[in-house]
C-alpha cells in the first residue's frame, strides 16, 4: 500500500467516524481532555496497523477496543496511583466535562455508575455489542456483563422515568 | 425506552476536536519511528498529540488579537515588521501553550516550564524555534514551537507547533527533542545500555550493569513477539546512571530490542506487579513504549 493511499483512506475514516469515536472515549472516561488523548492514542495505533485492519474491515472495532482498554489500563496501574500523587508534573489532568447546564440527567446518571457498569452499558446498550463481545472487550466474565448491564440499565431507566 | 438514542444525545460534542490532519501527522510519526527503530517491530511511542501550522499576523488589529490565528485556515496576514502589540495581549487561542509575538516566545500564563531548549533547529532570525517541557492545567507536555519562513517568495513567517505526551519512547526530554529535530538520529532513544546479546544468543547484563531479577519467556503475548522469538523481562541497574529499570526484551532477526520502563514508574512496584502490568499492556495492544 502506498503512503498516499494509506493517508487518504485513513483521513476519510477519521473524518467520518471521529465524532462517534470521540463520544465513545468520553463516555468511558467522562473527561473531554482524556477522551481526546485516548482517541489520539487509538488513532495513532490504527494508522500504524492500517493496511491489515482496513483489509479486514476492522478499523472501527479496533479503535474502539484500544480506547476502552487504554482507559481501563490507565486506571489499573496500582503503583502509579500509590506513588505519583502530588509529584510535580504528574498531576492528574483537571476534569473538563461539560458545564452543568449543558449536561443531561442521563449523562450524569451514566457517569455516576461504577466504572465497569458504565463501560458495560456503553458497549452493550449504546454500541450494540453482544454479551460475549462485551465480555471479551472488557476482559470480564459474561455473567459479570449481565449483572452490570442489568443494574446499570435499571438505574438509567429510573433517571429517564423522572424526566 | 430507546437507550441507544438517548445515550447518543446525552453526550454532546464537547470542545472542538483535534483536526484530522493532527491524527494523520501523529500516525505518520509513529510509523516512521517504528520503522526507524528496528526496521521490523520497533514500537513507536505513538504519543504525538498535536501538530499545527498557523499563520502569523502582524498584530495590527485594534482588538489586540494575538499573533496566533485560532484556526489553521490561512488568514489575512501582515508583515511581521508591523508595530508590536502590548505584551499583555490576551490568549484567545486555546490550542497552544506557547506562541511567538514579534519574534519572541511567550508562554501562556499559568504554565510551568520545567525545561527549555532554545532554537533546537538552529534557525537564523527572523526564524526561531524552541522546545519546552511544560505543565499547563495539570497536564504535562513536550512542546516544540517554530517560526519559519516557508520556501518561496513570501516574506511571511509561519508558526508551527507540535505537542507530545511524555513517553517511554524517549529516555528524556532532551532525547525527545534530539529525535524530533534531527531525523538522522532516528532510533536513538537515549536509554542507557543495560543488556547485550552475546554471540551465542544469550541476553546478559552489559558491562557494569547488573540484573537484579529476571525471567525469560515472560508470556507477553503475540503482540510483543512472534512465536519462537526469544523474550524476557528483568529489573536491572544501569552502569551508566546507576538507576533501576524494568525492561522487557525480544530478539527479532538477530537484533536485541530492549523496551524500558523509567525508574519513576518502577518505584513501589514489585517485579510481579510490573510483569502483570506488561502482560496487560501488550494484551491490550498498548505496549510499554
Amino acid at each position: 500500500m502506498s503512503t498516499s493511499s494509506r493517508d487518504a483512506e485513513f483521513t476519510d475514516f477519521v473524518a467520518a467516524r471521529q465524532v462517534h469515536l470521540r463520544r465513545i472515549a468520553y463516555a468511558v472516561c467522562g473527561d473531554w481532555n482524556r477522551a481526546d488523548d485516548l482517541l489520539q492514542t487509538a488513532l495513532t495505533k490504527l494508522y500504524v496497523a492500517w493496511p491489515r485492519l482496513h483489509r479486514d474491515g476492522r478499523e472501527e472495532a479496533y479503535t474502539r477496543q484500544i480506547i476502552v482498554r487504554a482507559d481501563i489500563d490507565d486506571r489499573r496501574r496500582p503503583w502509579r496511583n500509590r506513588e505519583q500523587v502530588g509529584l510535580e508534573g504528574h498531576d492528574r489532568a483537571a476534569r473538563t466535562g461539560l458545564p452543568p447546564e449543558e449536561r443531561s440527567a442521563l449523562f450524569d446518571a451514566l457517569q455516576a455508575l461504577p466504572e465497569m457498569q458504565r463501560k458495560v452499558v456503553v458497549l452493550r446498550h449504546w454500541l450494540g455489542l453482544s454479551v460475549a463481545e462485551t465480555a471479551a472487550e472488557l476482559r470480564i466474565a459474561e455473567g459479570t456483563v449481565k449483572s452490570h448491564s442489568s443494574r446499570g440499565v435499571e438505574r438509567l431507566q429510573q433517571v429517564l422515568a423522572q424526566h | 425506552m430507546n437507550l441507544t438514542d438517548e445515550l447518543e444525545r446525552s453526550f454532546g460534542d464537547g470542545p472542538v476536536p483535534r483536526p484530522v490532519d493532527d491524527h494523520l501527522a501523529a500516525g505518520r510519526s509513529a510509523l516512521r519511528r517504528r520503522r526507524g527503530v528496528t526496521g521490523v517491530v520497533g514500537a513507536a511511542a505513538g504519543a504525538v498529540a498535536l501538530t499545527v501550522v498557523l499563520s502569523v499576523t502582524g498584530g495590527t488589529s485594534p482588538d489586540t488579537s494575538p499573533d496566533i490565528a485560532a484556526d489553521p485556515t490561512p488568514t489575512p496576514t501582515a508583515d511581521t515588521s508591523a508595530p508590536a502589540e502590548p505584551a499583555s495581549a490576551p490568549w484567545t487561542d486555546e490550542m497552544t501553550v506557547v506562541r511567538y509575538r514579534d519574534g519572541e516566545l511567550e508562554v501562556r500564563p499559568g504554565a510551568v516550564v520545567h525545561e527549555r531548549i532554545d532554537n533546537p533547529y538552529a534557525y537564523e532570525a527572523p526564524q526561531a524555534s524552541a522546545a519546552l517541557d511544560v505543565t499547563f492545567e495539570g497536564r504535562r507536555s513536550w512542546v516544540i514551537a517554530t517560526l519559519r519562513r516557508p520556501a518561496g517568495p513570501s516574506s511571511k513567517v509561519e508558526f508551527g507547533y507540535s505537542e507530545s505526551t511524555p513517553s517511554n519512547g524517549w529516555a528524556s526530554f532532551a532525547d525527545y527533542v534530539a529525535d524530533q529535530t534531527d531525523q538522522t538520529t532516528g532510533g536513538n532513544n537515549g536509554w542507557p545500555d543495560t543488556l547485550v546479546l552475546t554471540g551465542s544468543g544469550d541476553v546478559v547484563a552489559s558491562p557494569g550493569s547488573e540484573i537484579l531479577q529476571r525471567t525469560d519467556d515472560p508470556q507477553l503475548g503475540p503482540t510483543f513477539a512472534a512465536p519462537g522469538e526469544p523474550t524476557g523481562a528483568a529489573l536491572v541497574t544501569a552502569a551508566e546512571d546507576g538507576q533501576g529499570y524494568f525492561v522487557v526484551w525480544r530478539i527479532v532477526e538477530g537484533q536485541l530490542d530492549v523496551i524500558y520502563t523509567p525508574p519513576i514508574d518502577v518505584v513501589g512496584a514489585t517485579f510481579e506487579e510490573l510483569l502483570s502490568y506488561a502482560r496487560m499492556q501488550y494484551a491490550g495492544g498498548e505496549g510499554l513504549r
